[in-house]
């Protein structure tokens, strides 16, 4: 039954290994000595202080937990089972010597042992709701035990645990889905590569414990502060089918501008893909824009790009020439009917070129990841990495910068 | 095992402690947490809104149990090693070259000054340890403190001292979710995270406070905190803490709460000057 949470909880994704299980095996152990009370709701509370570690979780674990527990609370048979159990387990936990041995083992033994049983009991439980009653060796339970201990103890809320785990109260903490400008800012600031800048100066510290190494001696230390020297780039799509994510484009880049901690930041926009320019407004104003020729030579190669946009629009778009909406128009205005330069290149020849000249770029796509399939999609992610707008994509997209950024510095080493 | 376990457990479901000190009113799955820490040996990872009282359960557990606490209050420059001890090596240079204590001088020992966590392990009695706001120092301070967090022990480098705990202390760390917190340091504690108080919850907590509140008061006043709080549009949303300060300033000016008649003090309440212009406009109460 344990097990089957255990799993449960690990193919939802929560990272808990067999340490907070025996962690969890530990408390109920000792918990069930000394308390007269308990049932589920306990229990939902107990196990989610052991084995949960981050308030993203709460939501998975709430699941999890409905998952395991649901059908058990009504199962009449799984119940009668269980008591048999508890009775059993009740005999053997009685035994003071077993209780001496059990905390006397060291922790290498301890997780041996627990592997043993996890293996043990693996091969039982193909064999019906069994494990439970394997010999005894898991020390948890109690009498007092009751499955379907659906009430609240203590508290006036008069819910049972699987009410409230059902209720998923903690949905909104999910990292996978919701964006707080704060911990987008928290995931940026793994975005870093610093470097000693500046003049020296006195370092107070050093020269405090220089002088008394010296018995007594002033020994001058002096230091050079150390820089973020990283730039950062944002490049965001804007309008048509990005209209319902503005919100969230819109929160990245006020967690970037807010960061303040990097050499330069800037940030353009495009729409859909870009051709011959970027622009320094929503807007999209001619006036307003930058070419790339330019945009290639403002900021040397180890400048950071994220880009952030659906990467979906008509194919036409990224797989001919010039067919960019928005700067054919604006070149019209201007222009006549000039083409707005000489070496035509299609939208995704143009994304090619700009990550041959910045390396370090991702793609940051607020799609549903599900959608990914679209040939537009697919056309970019082949060219560029692309990460799910949200906290985890974030992070793994910075991961993705940073890693890159490393390797290429330890070639240069290497040569 | 905690010898003190078994107290927790007899006590009633919510105590509230009337003393001298703030009153503070422990939910049961807080108290469990605090039972999971014990019986683990791992500290207890409190997280929460600001407000939700996460510094103030230390000292809560500390006086119910008749322990001695000792409060480790993290900033942005604070290092692992400022926890545990500090070398006053501007003191003995200065008494070196200028003092007359020439015998103090060639004894190290005699500058080394034990912090907060470095007295708890040194403690011979069980204690509790608060680490305040753990998440406002560098991304890295939390591995910092992973060898001294589970052998309970440290080295003063100076002096080749070797301080180890006796008794493992109770260890409650508090954060705020500024930073997110190490993988390897979240495996060794115990996480709990304050939910905000429901009303019920609230009416104790308020009682705790003011024992001779009148009941429609409490009653308006929990009726008015709860819409606010139910606004999405707040920038930061008025937490235990200031609703505690706003009955302070309502029963100062007599106790009265008449409806329809906006919201009064309401710089109590909301601390940001768009919440303030923004409730203003919308006329809610």
């Amino acid at each position: 039954m344990f097990l089957d949470f255990f799993f449960h909880l690990r193919s939802r994704k929560i990272p808990i290994s067999t340490s907070e299980y025996l962690d969890l095996l530990e408390v109920l152990r000792k918990i069930d000595f000394e308390s007269p009370v308990f049932n589920l709701e306990r229990f939902y509370h107990i196990a989610r202080n052991c084995l949960i570690k981050d308030l993203k979780y709460y939501d998975a674990f709430d699941l999890a937990f409905a998952e395991t527990f649901q059908g058990f609370a009504s199962h009449s048979s799984l119940k009668s089972k269980l008591e048999e159990w508890l009775a059993q387990a009740l005999q053997k936990q009685l035994s003071a010597e077993q209780m001496a041995n059990a905390l006397k083992i060291p922790p290498e033994d301890l997780m041996k042992e627990l592997q043993k049983r996890l293996e043990e009991q693996k091969e039982r439980h193909d064999g019906g709701n069994k494990w439970i009653g394997t010999g005894g060796t898991s020390p948890f339970g109690h009498s007092g035990f009751n499955p379907e201990g659906i009430r609240v103890g203590g508290t006036s809320r008069n819910r049972s645990a699987l009410a409230v785990a059902g209720e998923r109260h903690f949905k909104e903490y999910r990292s996978d889905q919701s964006l707080h400008i704060r911990q987008i800012k928290v995931a940026l600031k793994g975005l870093r590569e610093l470097k000693s800048s500046g003049r020296p100066e006195l370092c107070l510290k050093s020269t405090i414990r220089k002088s008394c190494d010296n018995g007594g001696e002033i020994d001058l230390v002096f230091r050079r502060s150390r820089k973020n020297h990283l730039r950062l780039l944002l490049l965001m799509d804007v309008g048509g089918s990005m209209t319902p994510f503005a919100r969230q484009v819109e929160q990245i880049f006020s967690a970037a501008h807010q960061v303040n901690h990097f050499k330069e930041f800037h940030h353009f926009y495009f729409h859909n893909i870009f051709y011959g320019f970027m622009y320094k407004n929503a807007s999209l104003r001619r006036s307003e824009s930058i070419p790339m020729s330019d945009f290639y030579r403002k900021w040397p190669q180890d400048t950071k790009v994220i880009f952030v946009g659906d990467a979906l629009m008509a194919p036409y778009e990224l797989f001919q020439m010039n067919q960019n909406m928005s700067d054919a128009y604006r070149t019209l205005d201007l222009h006549g009917l000039r083409r707005p330069h000489s070496h035509d290149l299609t939208g995704l020849q143009r994304l090619i070129e700009f990550r041959k000249r910045f390396p370090n770029s991702v793609w940051l796509n607020p799609e549903d990841p599900s959608f990914w399939g679209e040939t537009t999609i697919a056309a970019i992610q082949e060219q560029i990495p692309m990460f799910y707008l949200s906290l985890d994509g974030l992070k793994k997209a910075i991961d993705d910068l940073m890693s890159r950024s490393l390797r290429r510095a330890s070639r240069q080493d290497q040569s | 095992m905690y010898p003190w376990a078994l107290t927790l457990l007899s006590q009633d479901p919510i105590h509230l402690l009337m003393s001298t000190k703030t009153p503070y009113v422990l939910s049961d799955e807080l108290r469990e947490a605090i039972l999971i820490a014990e019986i683990t040996g791992r500290p207890l990872l409190v997280k929460g809104e600001p407000g939700t009282g996460k510094t103030l359960l230390a000292q809560h557990i500390a006086d119910e149990k008749g322990l001695s606490l000792f409060q480790w209050t993290v900033k942005s420059t604070t290092t692992a090693k400022d926890g545990l001890y500090f070398y006053d090596a501007v003191s003995r240079l200065n008494d070196a070259r200028f003092g007359d204590r020439g015998d103090q001088v060639a004894n190290i020992e005699n500058y080394i000054r034990l912090e907060a966590m470095g007295q708890a392990l040194d403690s011979s009695d069980p204690s509790v340890l608060l680490i305040d706001e753990i998440d406002k120092a560098d991304i890295e301070f939390p591995n910092d403190l992973l060898l001294e967090l589970d052998r309970m022990e440290f080295t003063i480098s100076e002096t080749g001292r070797t301080v180890r705990a006796i008794r493992r202390p109770l260890v409650i760390i508090t954060s705020n979710n500024e930073k997110e917190l190490p993988d390897a340091f979240l495996r060794r504690c115990v996480f709990h995270y304050i939910e905000f108080p429901d009303h019920d919850m609230m009416s104790q907590i308020v009682f705790a406070h003011y024992p001779s509140i009148d009941q429609t008061l409490m009653e308006k006043s929990l009726k008015l905190f709860y819409t606010l709080r139910d606004q999405n549009s707040l920038k930061k949303r008025p937490s235990t803490s200031e609703l505690i300060d706003w009955i302070a300033i309502l029963l100062h000016h007599g106790g009265k709460l008449e409806s329809g008649t906006g919201l009064p003090f309401a710089g109590a309440l909301v601390k940001n000057e768009e919440d303030l212009i923004l409730l203003q406009r919308k006329r809610c109460f």
